[in-house]
C-alpha cells in the first residue's frame, strides 16, 4: 500500500490487479501513477495507493512491451479498482502440429500479403510452413551453428540469421519471418521470436521498442531459468544484450563463461564476453572476437559490437584482426541495420549460386 | 572563429559543437559528372540544419542545471543557395569551414572545456556524407574529403571513436551526440567499409560509465533528405519535437516537470524521423543507442500547451450536443460549450469532459489525457 498524496478532503483508494505471464505473474510489473497535471507520483509494485479525489493516469508495460494507459477517477471514501490485464494474445503458432510443416525445398514460393518470398538456401533441418501471411519456420536435430535461411524478395537476396536453438523450451525451435507490410515500420521483411517463447518474446519487444532498461530487469530474473529450467539459448541472448547495454552484465560473467561452454554453435556470447573483458584479459579476448568471427552470428547488434572491436583493436597489424575485419567488412555495407536478427542483402548476383551463401 | 558564444563560469554548464558539411572542396558540383570514385557530390541541407539546431542552443536551449557556457559552430554551405540561420552567420567571423584541420583545433578545444565540471553537459551534432559501419557510429566526412584520390576516407572523423574517447575520459559526465549522415549505397561503401577515420584518438581505459546518447539518422541513399524548408528530416523533426514538447515526458519536479530526456527524445525520434520520410516516399530511421538514463537536454519553463480541436461525429449531429464542459482539478477551462467545431490551446494534462446531448436524458461524460501538441477529439453519441 502507498499514499501518493495528502489534501483536506478524505481520500479515495484505488486497487489495481495485474494478470501477466511475466514478473513473476505479475507481482513485480510496476505500475506508474500520474496526477491530473500529469507528475509522476509513484511507480512501484505497490497495487493499493491511497489517493486525493481526482482523475489519475495509471500505466503500466504488457507483456509484448507495449504502454498501457487507463485514466481513473477516484472518490471520497471509496475504492476503485483497477484490473490490467497485461498478457498477449496467443501466439498464432499454439496451435501448430508436425504435420503442418515441411522440409525447405529450394525456388517454394510463399506469397505474404502480396508480397512474394522464393526459398534460396536454408540450413540443415529447417522446416516450414505458412500462416496468417507469416513465415514459421522451426528446426529440427542438433545445433551446429547459426540456422539462417536466404530468401528472394523483390529481385533480392537477403540472408537471415534465424533465432532458432533445439532448447526444451516448446517453442524455442519456432520463428516467424514477417513480410515488410505487417509491420508498422515498413521495409525488409524482418524475423520475429514465437511469441511463444513468452520470456524471451517479450525482452525481444520491449528491446526492438527502445526500452531496453525494462527488458534488462526482465532479463535479470530469467538469465538461468532461460538457460537451466527452460532452455531457449537464442531467446535468451537478447536478455543478455539488454543487460550489457545498461551496463549490468559484468555481473553475470560466470554464467556467460557456462554459456559460451554450452552452446558453442552460437558466438554472440564470445561476443559479449570479448568487449567485457578486454582490459582484463586482452589476449583471450581477441580470441574469441576471432573465433566469433569465423562463425554465423545471430544478433545484428553483437556483429555491430565485434565490429566496432575490431576496429578499435590497438594492434592494426594483427593478421587475424585484420582478416576478421576484412570478412565482416565484407558484410557490413548490406547489413539491414533495421533489423534486430543479423540480416543482409548479398550484394553480388554471381555468388548466389555460390555454396558459401 | 568557431565559438560564437562563451559564457565562463566555475558553475555546471553545457558545451555544444555542431558542424554541418554541405559543400565538399573537392567532389564534383551538382551535374558535374562523379569522377571521384566515391560516387557522392553535394548536399543542399547539412549546414543549414546544422545551424538551425546551433540556433535553437543559442536561443531556445533552457537547462537550468546547465546552462549553455560554450557553443563552437563550424559550417560548409552550398554557395549561394543554402540559408545559414542570421543569428549564426551573424556571430560566424574568420573561416568556419568544417574542414578536417579546423575539427581537429575545436574538437581539442570542446574537450578541454569539457573537462572542467563532470555535471556539465557536452551535445555533439554532426550532419552531412557519412559511412554508417556499424549501429553505433559513423564516419562523417568533411569539407575537403577526397583532396587526397585513393587515399580513402581522407579528411574524415571516426564518430564511434570520438564518442568512446569522451564516454571514457574525465569529461562531462552526460553527453548527447546527434549524427545526421546519410548512408552511402552499399556498394560505394563497400570502397572503405574497413578503413577508419582518419581522425580519431586514442580511447582511454577506464571504467567510468556515462550518459552517453546516441541518436544517430541513417538514410539508405545518397542524400541527406531535406524537406521544403531546408532541413533534413532529422534536424526537423529534432526541432520540431523539442519545440513543441512533443518529445517531451512529465517525469521532472513540480519546478520543470516537462523535459526531454534521452527515453522520451529516443521515443519520439524512433518514430517521429520514419514518418517524416515516408511521407516524402523516402526510408529514413534513427538509431538510439545509449538511451537507458534518463538523462535531461532540455526542459520547458511551463507546461507546454495542447491544440485542441473537437468536433461532433457525425457534423450533422453538431446541434444536437450541447453544454460542452472540460475540467481539470476542478478549474473549467471550457464551460458550456455549444458551437462546433472547437478550437482552443490548453495546458497539457488530464481532463473531465462532459456535454449533453438531446436524444439522451443522462449527461456524457468522458476522460482525456491532452498531451502536446496536438490533439483531434470526436464527440459521438
Amino acid at each position: 500500500m502507498t499514499t501518493v498524496d495528502h489534501s483536506m478532503k478524505p481520500d479515495g483508494i484505488l486497487f489495481v490487479t495485474v494478470t501477466s505471464l511475466l514478473q513473476r505473474r505479475g507481482k513485480d510489473t510496476e505500475i506508474t501513477i500520474r496526477d491530473h497535471n500529469l507528475a509522476l507520483l509513484s511507480c512501484n509494485t505497490y497495487r493499493e495507493f491511497h489517493l486525493s479525489p481526482g482523475i489519475y493516469e495509471v500505466s503500466t508495460l504488457n507483456d509484448s512491451g507495449e504502454k498501457l494507459e487507463k485514466i481513473v477517477e477516484i472518490n471520497p471514501n471509496k475504492t476503485t479498482t483497477l484490473e490490467l490485464n497485461l498478457k498477449s494474445a496467443e501466439s498464432i503458432d499454439t496451435h501448430l502440429k508436425d504435420e503442418d510443416f515441411q522440409a525447405w525445398k529450394k525456388d517454394d514460393v510463399f506469397s505474404l500479403k502480396g508480397t512474394s518470398l522464393a526459398l534460396h538456401r536454408a540450413s540443415e533441418g529447417l522446416e516450414i510452413t505458412q500462416l496468417d501471411n507469416q513465415m514459421i519456420v522451426r528446426h529440427t536435430g542438433e545445433m551446429r551453428e547459426v540456422s539462417t535461411i536466404t530468401i528472394l524478395c523483390n529481385e533480392e537476396l537477403q540472408k537471415f540469421s534465424l533465432p532458432l536453438s533445439n532448447g526444451t523450451h516448446h517453442r524455442s525451435v519456432f520463428c516467424h519471418l514477417l513480410p515488410a507490410d505487417t509491420l508498422t515500420d515498413p521495409g525488409k521483411p524482418r524475423v520475429r521470436l514465437s511469441q511463444g517463447r513468452t520470456v524471451s518474446s517479450a525482452m525481444e519487444r520491449l528491446y526492438e521498442g527502445n526500452r531496453v532498461l525494462n527488458a534488462a530487469k526482465i532479463a535479470q530474473q530469467s538469465l538461468k531459468y532461460l538457460t537451466t529450467t527452460v532452455e531457449d539459448p537464442t531467446g535468451v541472448l537478447i536478455g543478455a544484450l539488454a543487460l550489457f547495454k545498461t551496463d549490468r552484465l559484468t555481473g553475470s560473467i560466470e554464467w556467460l563463461e557456462i554459456f559460451n561452454e554450452k552452446y558453442e554453435w552460437l558466438p554472440d556470447g564470445k561476443i559479449l564476453l570479448a568487449c567485457l573483458i578486454s582490459d582484463e584479459d586482452p589476449k583471450r579476448s581477441i580470441d574469441l572476437a576471432v573465433a566469433a568471427s569465423a562463425q554465423t552470428i545471430l544478433y545484428r547488434d553483437t556483429f555491430s559490437m565485434l565490429l566496432n572491436f575490431l576496429r578499435q583493436w590497438p594492434d592494426k597489424k594483427s593478421e587475424p584482426r585484420n582478416s576478421a575485419l576484412n570478412h565482416l567488412g565484407g558484410i557490413s555495407p548490406y547489413v539491414n541495420w533495421k533489423s534486430t536478427y543479423l540480416s543482409y542483402t548479398l550484394p553480388n548476383r554471381k555468388l548466389w549460386s555460390s555454396d558459401d551463401i | 572563429m568557431s565559438l560564437i558564444f562563451t559564457n565562463p563560469s566555475s558553475q555546471p554548464g553545457t558545451h555544444a559543437f555542431v558542424v554541418g558539411v554541405s559543400a565538399y572542396k573537392y567532389l564534383p558540383a551538382e551535374g558535374e559528372p562523379t569522377s571521384s570514385g566515391f560516387g557522392i557530390g553535394q548536399l543542399n541541407a547539412a549546414a543549414r540544419s546544422a545551424s538551425e539546431f546551433a540556433a535553437w542552443l543559442l536561443n531556445e536551449y533552457h537547462n537550468p542545471d546547465a546552462p549553455l557556457r560554450s557553443l563552437r559552430v563550424l559550417l560548409s554551405p552550398t554557395q549561394p543557395n543554402e540559408q545559414i540561420h542570421p543569428d549564426i552567420t551573424a556571430r560566424l567571423v574568420g573561416n568556419p569551414a568544417a574542414t578536417l584541420e579546423n575539427f581537429k583545433v575545436d574538437f581539442e578545444e570542446f574537450q578541454e572545456d569539457l573537462g572542467v565540471n563532470k555535471a556539465d553537459i557536452a551535445i555533439v551534432y554532426v550532419a552531412g556524407h557519412g559511412v554508417q559501419l556499424t549501429s553505433e557510429g559513423a564516419i562523417l566526412l568533411l569539407n575537403d574529403f577526397g583532396r587526397r584520390p585513393d587515399s580513402g576516407l581522407d579528411c574524415s572523423v571516426d564518430i564511434y571513436n570520438l564518442r568512446q574517447v569522451l564516454r571514457f575520459d574525465k569529461s562531462a559526465n552526460t553527453q548527447f551526440w546527434f549524427v545526421d549522415t546519410c548512408r552511402q549505397l552499399p556498394e560505394i561503401a563497400e570502397c572503405y567499409e574497413k578503413m577508419e577515420g582518419e581522425y580519431k584518438k586514442s580511447i582511454p581505459r577506464s571504467t567510468i560509465r556515462k550518459n552517453s546518447s546516441l541518436f544517430l539518422s541513417c538514410s539508405t541513399g545518397m542524400q541527406a533528405y531535406a524537406n521544403k524548408t531546408g532541413l533534413t528530416f532529422f534536424c526537423d523533426a529534432l526541432l520540431h519535437g523539442l519545440r513543441s514538447a512533443q518529445a517531451a515526458d512529465s517525469n521532472g519536479d513540480q519546478g520543470s516537470l516537462w523535459r526531454v530526456s534521452s527515453p522520451s527524445l529516443s521515443g519520439y525520434l524512433d518514430k517521429a524521423v520514419p514518418e517524416l520520410a515516408r511521407e516524402k516516399g523516402r526510408d529514413q530511421y534513427v538509431e538510439c543507442q545509449g538511451c537507458t538514463s534518463p538523462a535531461v537536454l532540455h526542459t520547458y519553463k511551463e507546461t507546454p500547451y495542447v491544440e485542441l480541436h473537437i468536433d461532433i461525429a457525425p457534423t450533422t449531429d453538431r446541434q444536437n450536443h450541447t453544454h460542452f464542459s472540460l475540467r481539470q482539478s476542478g478549474k473549467h477551462w471550457i464551460k458550456d460549450h455549444s458551437q462546433w467545431p472547437l478550437s482552443t490551446k490548453i495546458p497539457a494534462g488530464l481532463y473531465s469532459a462532459s456535454w449533453n446531448c438531446l436524444h439522451s436524458t443522462y449527461a456524457y461524460a468522458q476522460e482525456y489525457n491532452f498531451k502536446p501538441p496536438i490533439r483531434h477529439v470526436e464527440l459521438k453519441k
